[in-house]
């Protein structure tokens, strides 16, 4: 019996690996990692007017130029650097320039800083900035705040305060942030930035794997069933043997679909570190962060996570957190396993498939608000609740919101249903694989726990 | 031996078979016969294991069917049962590993069935490709391929050409001989009549009739005249004890209660101008199972 188990195992593997669909879907999958891993060198590479050298011109009649280049190089560096940009010099008068400007309809900008005849406090110069075409929101304010910078810059200077004066009037105020809760740490607020991010770096591949394994677990009993195959290898193995094997095979399916998506990870970064040299991973992390209307950069996102104790929390959550998943995919499995010998066509499994898309869409919009709604009693009750724990309860323990003994209890309560699911679902399933009766799906359950 | 002693199953209330008992020896055929809904499908599942038994006991070779013993029983499913996305090669070698057997070995046996079956270039096409016909005969491959003890058939001939019928009749006379035991369940009375020794007639779960064939024809009194004479059907129909007179072309078949009115329609009819044929012939199983089932359902 155990031969023939793992007969069934291998071959279930197999058919689900043979088929179209899984190789096109991996060839995809590979190709999509690699583009987003990759997005910003293949935007560079098929070009675009952001490829195009942007010149900074300073035409300077207020003798503030070196202020100015100072201000921009120490302030806007990197700025500039996304942009293409940088400061640069010319020969060309003024009004020549501009008609060289309009007539290769470059990008160019010219920064033309204009005296005024009465100086005052308030107003020591104006300034024109000076393009073509529109120029980048971004850009166009970091030009205006260092303009706005050398002026208050040279207030101060005409004020007649010293530069270490000038230097402490600039320093920041010490600002301490002080709870009254010692439990508390004040790098926790600062993560409410980050939980966003975790959210869907953590259960989008979480989400999408469940619902693989559903498609593909469910789709095989009900293809074994309604071609009446179901009959013929339950006179050769018992339906628990049949039943375990599915159970493995989903699961053994579901980890090389992870060690996969890790390969594609894998490769699309060193192909990324071939070709920019490093990983740099800053653009993505920032992208992911603006999706989410959170203005953050990706050194401040890493600071975060290195700064809080949130990097603590992973390593020790990560055990629990792998206990969590293997226990809600074997849930999972149980469940739409059950479900699917109760039907008789694939209208009946597409019906009952239902049921677990709603709680994995539970399990998703209460992980993506537990960031949201900290402290939540209600968010902290539904991390126990076995189907959604497995995606909520990891994201609540990195954001801080829920401890290892919550981590524990919904492990046991994982068990529990598994347990259970095993007890009575094998009754439901024995009955239900050779049930080719076209009543009520949920009748024929209550039925088979009955018999 | 397999035997089957009071076996009764109840669905919840509803009783699917009641007190059936049989015996089938090695080397025997036997029917198994039953409106859809009568309780075969059920019996057969009871005798595989599949379905718990509520009452009774079944037996093969004196030890209780369970899955220990599932590689020594074949069957062949009334609807088609294999898998369309695998070629017959997977096919055969999925259903063959599951009934213990070794993929190298159920090649080798494949290859010549598939020759015996005129079917050897289909071994690596798929089979939803098969035509129904082909599929009947991989899945009849799939069913004996691992030589069973017990071999149940159930509606084995559908989809056949009479050439194929020939090929099969062959292979499970073949196992017959090789002392298989075999259920056969069909709706074409005259394959029954050509297998089987004995059978079992079953009505709502209940066995009407059962036994050895010729027993039962024997006891069955009604007898079919078979005549070619230019005789007056009106006169023959006024015999007491005849039943029914049907003309086909030349040849009239006149039914009759019992054998004692068979002389009173002979010396009817030997008082016709032209005799060419008077045979009395025995009922065929078609008229006992209509007449017995037509019976029960009257009740």
């Amino acid at each position: 019996m155990k031969n023939k188990f793992n007969f069934l195992t291998k071959e279930s593997i197999k058919s689900k690996i043979n088929t179209k669909a899984f190789k096109i879907i991996n060839i995809f999958l590979c190709l999509l990692l690699i583009i987003l891993i990759n997005i910003d060198g293949i935007i560079k590479l098929f070009g675009g007017d952001f490829n195009e050298l942007v010149n900074i011109y300073i035409y300077d009649e207020a003798n503030v130029k070196d202020k100015l280049i100072g201000v921009m190089n120490e302030n806007s560096f990197n700025l500039l650097d996304s942009y293409n940009a940088k400061i640069s010099e010319t020969d060309k008068n003024l009004e020549d320039l501009k008609k060289e400007i309009v007539e290769e309809e470059s990008s160019d900008i010219i920064i033309h800083i204009i005296p005024n005849e009465e100086v005052s406090i308030e107003n020591i110069f104006s300034a024109e900035v000076i393009s073509y075409e529109y120029i980048d929101n971004l850009l166009l304010q970091e030009i205006n705040s260092s303009i706005n910078q050398v002026k208050t810059q040279m207030a101060l200077d005409m004020s007649n305060i010293s530069d270490e004066l000038l230097q402490s009037i600039n320093k920041s105020v010490n600002i301490e942030r002080v709870l009254l809760n010692e439990d508390l740490d004040p790098n926790d607020e600062l993560m409410k930035l980050v939980g966003a991010i975790i959210t869907i770096i953590f259960v989008m591949p979480i989400f999408m794997l469940i619902i693989t394994i559903v498609q593909m677990i469910g789709a095989e009993i009900n293809e074994e069933k309604t071609s009446k195959g179901m009959e013929i290898i339950i006179s050769s193995v018992s339906p628990q043997t049949h039943f375990l094997s599915k159970l493995v095979s989903s699961n053994l399916f579901a980890l090389l679909q992870t060690g996969l998506l890790i390969i594609y990870g894998l490769i699309g970064s060193i192909i990324r570190i071939f070709t920019n040299g490093s990983m740099n991973i800053g653009n993505i992390l920032s992208g992911i962060a603006s999706s989410e209307n959170v203005n953050i950069s990706a050194t401040e996102i890493l600071n975060l996570i290195s700064q809080s104790d949130m990097l603590a929390r992973l390593k020790m959550g990560i055990p629990f957190f792998i206990v969590l998943i293997i226990l809600t995919f074997i849930v999972y499995t149980l469940f739409i396993g059950i479900l699917a010998s109760i039907t008789t066509s694939m209208e009946d499994f597409n019906q009952i498939q239902t049921p677990v898309m709603i709680f994995l869409m539970a399990g998703y919009f209460l992980a993506i608000y537990s960031s949201m709604f900290q402290g939540s009693l209600f968010l902290r009750i539904m991390s126990y609740i076995p189907f959604i724990s497995g995606i909520l309860s990891p994201v609540m323990y990195a954001l801080g919101e829920i401890a290892i003994s919550d981590l524990f209890i919904s492990i046991g309560l994982l068990i529990g249903t598994v347990f259970l699911l095993y007890k009575y679902g094998l009754k439901v399933y024995k009955v239900g694989i050779l049930n080719y009766s076209s009543s009520n799906l949920w009748k024929k359950i209550f039925r088979a726990l009955k018999n | 031996m397999l035997k089957l002693e009071h076996v009764t199953k109840y669905y919840e209330d509803f009783r699917a078979v009641n007190d059936l008992s049989f015996e089938i020896h090695e080397g025997e055929i036997f029917g198994l016969l039953g409106v859809n809904g009568a309780g075969k499908t059920t019996t057969f599942r009871m005798i595989m294991g599949l379905l718990d038994i509520t009452e009774g006991e079944i037996t093969l070779d004196g030890k209780k069917i369970d899955y220990g013993m599932s590689d020594k029983i074949g069957f062949l499913t009334e609807e088609r049962s294999l898998l369309p996305s695998k070629t017959v090669l997977e096919q055969v070698i999925y259903y063959g590993v599951l009934k213990g057997m070794k993929p190298k070995e159920i090649e080798e046996k494949l290859d010549k069935y598939l020759k015996e079956f005129g079917i050897e270039d289909y071994k690596n096409k798929k089979i939803k490709e098969l035509s129904k016909g082909n599929q009947q005969k991989i899945q009849f491959i799939t069913s004996i391929i691992h030589e069973p003890k017990l071999l149940i058939l159930d509606e084995p001939f559908s989809g056949l050409d009479p050439i194929n019928v020939e090929i099969f009749k062959k292979e499970i006379l073949r196992l017959k001989k090789n002392n298989t035991i075999i259920i056969f369940s069909s709706h074409m009375m005259d394959h029954i009549e050509y297998f089987c020794d004995s059978l079992v007639i079953l009505v709502k779960g209940e066995a009407i009739l059962q036994g050895k064939l010729t027993k039962i024809k024997e006891d069955y009194k009604r007898k079919n005249i078979k005549v070619i004479a230019d005789l007056d059907k009106e006169e023959i129909e006024k015999i007491d004890g005849v039943v029914s007179v049907d003309k086909n072309k030349e040849e009239y078949t006149i039914k009759v209660h019992d054998n004692d009115v068979v002389p009173l329609v002979f010396k009817k009819i030997s008082k016709c101008k032209r005799v060419e044929k008077f045979v009395v012939e025995a009922p065929t199983l078609n008229e006992i199972f209509i007449s017995k089932v037509g019976e029960s359902y009257e009740k």
